[in-house]
């Protein structure tokens, strides 16, 4: 209560009203002043009462008085309100007005003194107290700018912000340090030095849904480095939600590109090496055996493309009787040897396989490697028939002439007893006799003849070798045989090519694989003949031969009973043979086969439209010296 | 003529059976197991056909050839061979050899070798006899020559 008391003796309501009083007191004092010095000078004055026109004269100088005296009152009154006015209102007022522009201004600390303890010394005391406050704020907020400001500046990031053309309206120091860009710069230029914006432009994006958007973008710094950004946008909107720029924000992730990079090309390293691994190499899933990827040799080893086996199990390469037996040995990453797979084709080959367990990103699987050895398997049978023929070879050297020995006692003695026979009558046993010993001679002869082709297949002779005319060999062959096929009405037909290229070979040796061939051809026209059903159509051989850049090739065919494939299979093996018992010594062809492989030629069957037989032999053309 | 035939192999069912069958035929036969023994036959009965194997342990067919024609160039030696020996018989025929035969032995073979054989002393004994006889002319003549003069 006494608090509000002393309030309000300092407030204004009792100071203007103290002014009106006085102000009033002074008036009504000055306006009872002038009224009895009026009076008195009227009672004393005796023209007033005597004369009236005096007395209205006396009125009118009255009127005059009065009025005089009002406006002096006035005028002494409002001059006194007006001082105390502009004493009271009006500085102080002036003051608050000058504070406030102060503040307005940004000068806080600027403080306003009325004078006085009323309320508009109080009202400058507030705004006093506003002014700080403001201040205050102020630099708080003026903080948070500069520190927003530092941010924005020191950001480990490049910022700019953009308007829709794409013109750089603010950047980050580092932007500007980076990219030196000129005033208005575009943000194509800047980055990339274009002249328009990019095609697929994320800042475009954001401008037209507002959304933000992502991209990677490679360009250069301005000292011409490469550079590649990861770059976000973000839509700066105004108070009516209109997008008036993008926030472009730019990750330099040149880095982590170059590592991608080098990521990449070591993959294709490693990919190429795995394609180029010259053998097939399966990647397989570890339950279920499908092959998960392959590399390129698989094509030139299986003839399958990646395509044909994706997905399908491993276990369908191996052949029918194979699948069951190898399924768990895979399954144990066991090596295996001399499986059969299945070449597209249909031809078995033999295979090694190493499989090894590994492990695929999130999987787990088998790397299974396999190694084609079908030609050393080939080889090896070649070898092992060729060292058993070697052994036959040397066998028969040994048994030929050991062999020779007996031999020459029956025949000797069969001779012998032959001439006895037919020397001296023995009665009627002669005859039975005589047959006897021929026989006991003829099967010495053929004996004989065996061990003969035996010893020439064992033959180690050295190869002599020269230029051979084919076509003189043939004719000379072919001559001494004449008369014999004259005799069985056989024909021969010349197919010759004029001007044959030279081999190198041994005429002599070359003259034998001739006639060994006319003399099976001879015995196979005879063999269809013999077969009553048969024993019409043509009897003839021909023989042919060609030459082309590398190699010349001799054909003998004939219309004999021909053979089927099991048969064709087997020829040039040594004591194989068709013939008749006694008739064959079933070493003719593999003497034939060495022969010609001694020269470094070829000799095989060939399958022909008309039934026979038909032996092609290909040798290589003589170099030209 | 001499009808003397020395057989020489290292086989005695070859040895005989030739025997057996050169008997029949007519011959004298010989028989020797190895070249030394052929040798001291040879120098002894001086046999006009050596029928010899080529193959033999110790001294073999063609140094007996040798050694025998050293003796005796006339004598008419007949090789026997088997075929993988044709090497060995060409060189025979070209160190004089009169023929070869081979075995197991063919008779006709046999015969024609032995033929030959016997043509080739006969000519030659042929040779020598028109040589006696021309020496003996010669001498004759100039025995009559230096009658006359």
């Amino acid at each position: 209560m006494r608090k509000s008391l002393k309030k309000l003796s300092y407030s204004i309501v009792p100071r203007l009203m103290f002014t009106i009083g006085l102000t009033l007191f002074i008036s009504l004092s000055a306006w009872a002043y002038f009224d009895i010095q009026q009076h008195r000078d009227i009672l004393q004055h005796p023209k007033i009462a005597t004369n009236l026109s005096e007395t209205e004269t006396a009125a009118i100088i009255s009127e005059n008085q009065i009025l005089f005296r009002a406006v002096f009152i006035f005028f002494a009154a409002t001059s006194v309100i007006f001082v105390l006015i502009l004493w009271f209102v009006n500085r102080p007022i002036r003051k608050l007005i000058f504070g406030t522009q102060q503040i307005s201004k940004g000068e806080y600390s600027t403080k306003i003194e009325t004078g006085h303890d009323d309320e508009l010394g109080q009202l400058a005391t507030a705004i006093n107290q506003m002014g700080k406050e403001i201040g205050r704020k102020q630099a708080e907020l003026n903080q948070q700018r500069d520190e927003y400001q530092i941010l924005f500046e020191l950001v480990p990031c490049i910022i700019t912000v953009q308007d829709k053309n794409y013109r750089l309206i603010q950047y980050n120091r580092e932007f500007a340090e980076k990219f030196a860009p000129k005033p208005g710069d575009y943000c194509y230029n800047a980055y990339k030095g274009k002249h328009e914006k990019c095609r697929n432009c994320p800042v475009e994006k954001t401008f037209e849904n507002g959304k933000s958007h992502q991209s990677e973008e490679t360009g250069f710094y301005k000292d011409g480095t490469v550079a590649h950004w990861l770059v976000n946008t973000s839509p700066i909107k105004n108070d009516k939600g209109e997008i008036v720029a993008v926030i472009e924000m730019i990750l330099d992730i040149t880095h982590r590109k170059q590592l991608e990079d080098e990521l990449e090309k070591s993959e294709k390293k490693y990919y190429a090496i795995f394609n180029n691994i010259p053998n097939p190499v399966f990647v397989l899933d570890r339950d279920t055996l499908d092959i998960l990827d392959c590399n390129q040799s698989v094509t030139s080893v299986y003839g399958y493309t990646k395509v044909d086996i994706l997905d399908q199990s491993f276990m369908e390469l191996f052949s029918e009787e194979e699948k069951e037996q190898h399924t768990d040995r895979i399954k144990e990453a066991a090596v295996i040897n001399q499986a059969k797979h299945i070449h597209k084709d249909g031809n078995i080959l033999f295979v090694d396989i190493w499989v090894s367990p590994s492990e695929y990103p999130g999987q787990k699987i088998f790397l299974a490697t396999t190694s084609d050895i079908t030609q050393r398997i080939e080889t090896e049978q070649q070898l092992s028939h060729a060292s058993k023929m070697a052994t036959l070879g040397q066998m028969a050297s040994g048994v030929a002439h050991e062999l020779n020995q007996p031999l020459t006692v029956i025949k000797t003695l069969s001779s012998f007893l032959m001439k006895m026979l037919k020397d001296t009558d023995t009665g009627n046993h002669t005859e039975t006799l005589y047959e006897v010993s021929e026989k006991i001679n003829n099967n010495v002869d053929r004996a004989a003849k065996i061990i003969n082709h035996m010893r020439e297949f064992a033959r180690k002779s050295e190869i002599r070798s020269e230029p051979v005319q084919v076509n003189e060999v043939l004719e000379k062959a072919t001559e001494m045989f004449s008369q014999q096929l004259r005799v069985r009405g056989i024909e021969v037909h010349w197919d010759i090519e004029n001007d044959l290229p030279k081999i190198m070979a041994d005429a002599d040796r070359l003259e034998q694989v001739f006639i060994n061939l006319l003399v099976n051809a001879r015995d196979a026209i005879e063999e269809r003949v013999n077969l009553k059903e048969h024993h019409k159509g043509p009897k003839s051989i021909t023989l042919k031969t060609r030459s082309n850049r590398k190699s010349v090739t001799i054909e003998v065919s004939d219309t004999g009973i021909g053979m089927d494939e099991n048969i064709a299979g087997k020829v040039f093996e040594p004591f194989f043979t068709t013939k008749e018992v006694g008739q064959g010594t079933g070493l003719g062809l593999s003497i034939s086969y060495g022969i010609v492989k001694d020269f470094g030629g070829d000799i095989q069957t060939v399958k022909q439209r008309e039934p026979g037989a038909c032996f092609r032999i290909t040798f290589p053309k003589q170099d030209k010296p | 003529m001499d009808n003397t035939v020395l057989v020489v192999d290292d086989e005695e069912d070859i040895r005989y059976a030739l025997d057996i069958y050169l008997s029949h035929m007519g011959y004298k036969v010989l028989k020797a197991e190895n070249g030394e023994e052929a040798i001291s036959l040879f120098k002894v009965f001086s046999p006009a056909i050596i029928l010899t194997d080529i193959k033999m342990p110790g001294m073999d067919g063609i140094e007996l050839l040798g050694k025998i024609k050293q003796e005796n160039p006339d004598a008419e030696v007949i090789m026997i061979t088997g075929h993988g020996d044709m090497a060995l018989a060409i060189d025979s025929i070209r160190n004089d050899a009169t023929d070869f035969v081979l075995k197991p032995i063919n008779d006709d073979a046999l015969e024609i070798a032995l033929k030959r054989a016997k043509d080739r002393m006969s000519v030659r004994q042929k040779l020598t006899e028109c040589e006696e006889k021309l020496k003996q002319l010669m001498a004759e003549k100039a025995a009559t020559d230096t009658e006359h003069s």
